[in-house]
């Protein structure tokens, strides 16, 4: 480097040389800013300062601790809402199980019945199940009449519903398994007339024409299974004709008669009747309520009150 | 601060004792905020460079960074980075004759100005040389550092420094000898 670079350098920098001198309470307050941030530093950062790597464990621990607090907390509520929604639901549907025709809960007991029969498909099980529920119908029309309280016709009808369900079932049976069926039917139709009529004996006061019915329909099931037992093919063809006439019944009973009868589709017996399977009456054109054009199917014509005081036997009316 | 003084001081500081720190903030605040007006020629900047510089350099510690030996070199290359990067995000503004410092009190109020006016006009200058060229001559005829120091500092070989000085030179001299008002 040449000695005249170097002059030239510095006499031509000169004009920087001269600096103000720094406030020295700028000084003192840059001082004090940049020696905080080191004790903050060491506090935070340097191993050994105070208890720095125990804090930082801690907090690493305790944000580990919280995420999983946290995801368990969200298991155990969502275990706690399943389970409130679940033990809630099956309450109600224990308490239902004691409730009588007529109650508010009833319609959950038959509701919950239809769901366990239609989710059985083995024709013993069901069997089994719709003798069992012969049975519920039997305790509750015997709770009814010891209440003094009249039998539904929704009882009536579900229980003649579910008799006609279990001949039918066994109907469908095969030979080796028919009889013990029916045997199973018979015996249950026997007791179940039985305690009706010591229900008549003990209330004769509560013998409505609804109970002496069902009565007379319990000698029926015994009779139609003792036939099956001996001849279970004319009790097969006794069956099948027993289904085109209640058939042929519905079609051609006015609904105002038709629901005192007949079980409706949502409440009584879960067994299709030719009816369901075809929607369109004999003459092959849908089932309409007269002068109601745009109404629904047997819903009738709502400016006439229910629209079935007036039938029209040639158009069939849905029950 | 010499090399082993340095190496000393700086095993202190990375433990964060605030002696050492506040021994190193005494020893160099004040060059580096000389260094920093004389290139900046603006106080409350100069000021703001000498701040960053401290904090980066207590923030490298942290980190396991900053320098093992030579903490003056370290601190001025800091310095100088800000500098630069000062220099690429903003055109120095004019120096408006109101905010000129009166270093000299007891200087002639128009030699004043006029030593004001000449320092804009080289600091202006000092802004179209490259930031090494900038920090060789500032380092060299402003601070009066030696090569090897300046080498040291800027990472690099003596060899190197000579020519970044000289091609500087001759770049401030092209650049003020288009000003007919400044003396080259």
């Amino acid at each position: 480097m040449k000695k005249s670079e170097d002059e030239f350098g510095k006499r031509i920098l000169a004009p920087l040389q001269s600096t103000p001198s720094l406030d020295p309470k700028i000084v003192a307050e840059e001082k004090n800013k940049y020696l905080l941030q080191a004790e903050s530093i060491r506090q935070r950062f340097i191993p050994g300062s105070d208890t720095e790597e125990v804090r930082v464990a801690d907090e690493v621990l305790s944000v580990h601790r919280r995420k999983q607090q946290y995801a368990l907390l969200r298991g155990v509520a969502a275990v706690l809402v399943a389970l409130i929604i679940l033990v809630g639901s099956s309450l109600t549907v224990y308490a239902a199980q004691d409730s009588l025709p007529g109650e508010s809960l009833y319609t959950l007991k038959a509701i919950s019945e239809d769901v366990r029969l239609s989710v059985t498909h083995s024709p013993q099980a069901r069997l089994d199940i719709t003798l069992d529920y012969t049975n519920r119908r039997v305790d509750e029309i015997s709770q009814l009449l010891a209440a003094g309280k009249s039998l539904p016709a929704q009882a009536s009808e579900r229980f003649q519903g579910e008799l006609e369900g279990a001949l039918l079932l066994a109907s469908q049976m095969e030979d080796t398994h028919i009889v013990n069926a029916l045997e199973k039917i018979k015996s249950h139709a026997e007791n179940q007339g039985m305690t009706i009529e010591q229900l008549l004996n003990q209330l004769p006061e509560q013998a409505d024409p609804a109970i002496l019915r069902l009565q007379a329909r319990l000698y029926e099931q015994v009779e139609m299974s003792t036939i099956g037992e001996h001849d279970p093919q004319t009790f097969r063809l006794a069956m099948h004709e027993r289904q085109n006439l209640n058939s042929q019944k519905h079609k051609s009973t006015p609904a105002s008669i038709d629901r005192e009868t007949t079980p409706s589709n949502d409440s009584t017996t879960p067994f299709p009747t030719g009816e369901e399977e075809n929607p369109h009456n004999s003459n092959g054109h849908p089932t309409q309520a007269p002068e109601n054009e745009d109404s629904s199917p047997g819903e009738g014509n709502p400016s006439t009150g229910n629209g079935n005081h007036n039938p029209d036997p040639s158009r069939t009316q849905k029950p | 601060m010499k090399k082993s003084r340095d190496q000393a001081i700086l095993v202190r500081a990375r433990r964060f004792e605030s002696q050492a720190l506040e021994e190193i903030f005494d020893c160099f605040s004040p060059g580096i905020y000389r260094y920093a007006y004389r290139l900046l020629g603006d106080a409350e900047l100069a000021r703001e460079c000498m701040s960053e510089t401290f904090s980066r350099f207590l923030t490298a510690l942290k980190q396991d960074g900053g320098p093992d030996e030579y903490l003056q070199a370290y601190l001025y290359r800091i310095a100088h980075n800000w500098i630069t990067d000062y220099y690429r995000r903003k055109t120095p503004p004019t120096l408006p004759i109101e905010s000129v410092t009166l270093s000299d009190l007891k200087a002639e109020p128009h030699r004043i100005v006029a030593d004001q006016m000449s320092a804009k006009e080289v600091r202006d200058a000092l802004a179209f040389l490259t930031p090494d060229q900038r920090q060789v001559i500032s380092l060299k005829y402003l601070e009066e550092w030696k090569n090897d120091a300046i080498a040291l500092s800027m990472n690099k070989p003596v060899g190197a420094i000579k020519a970044l000085q000289h091609r500087a030179l001759e770049a401030l001299y092209r650049i003020l000898s288009r000003d007919e008002d400044f003396t080259v």
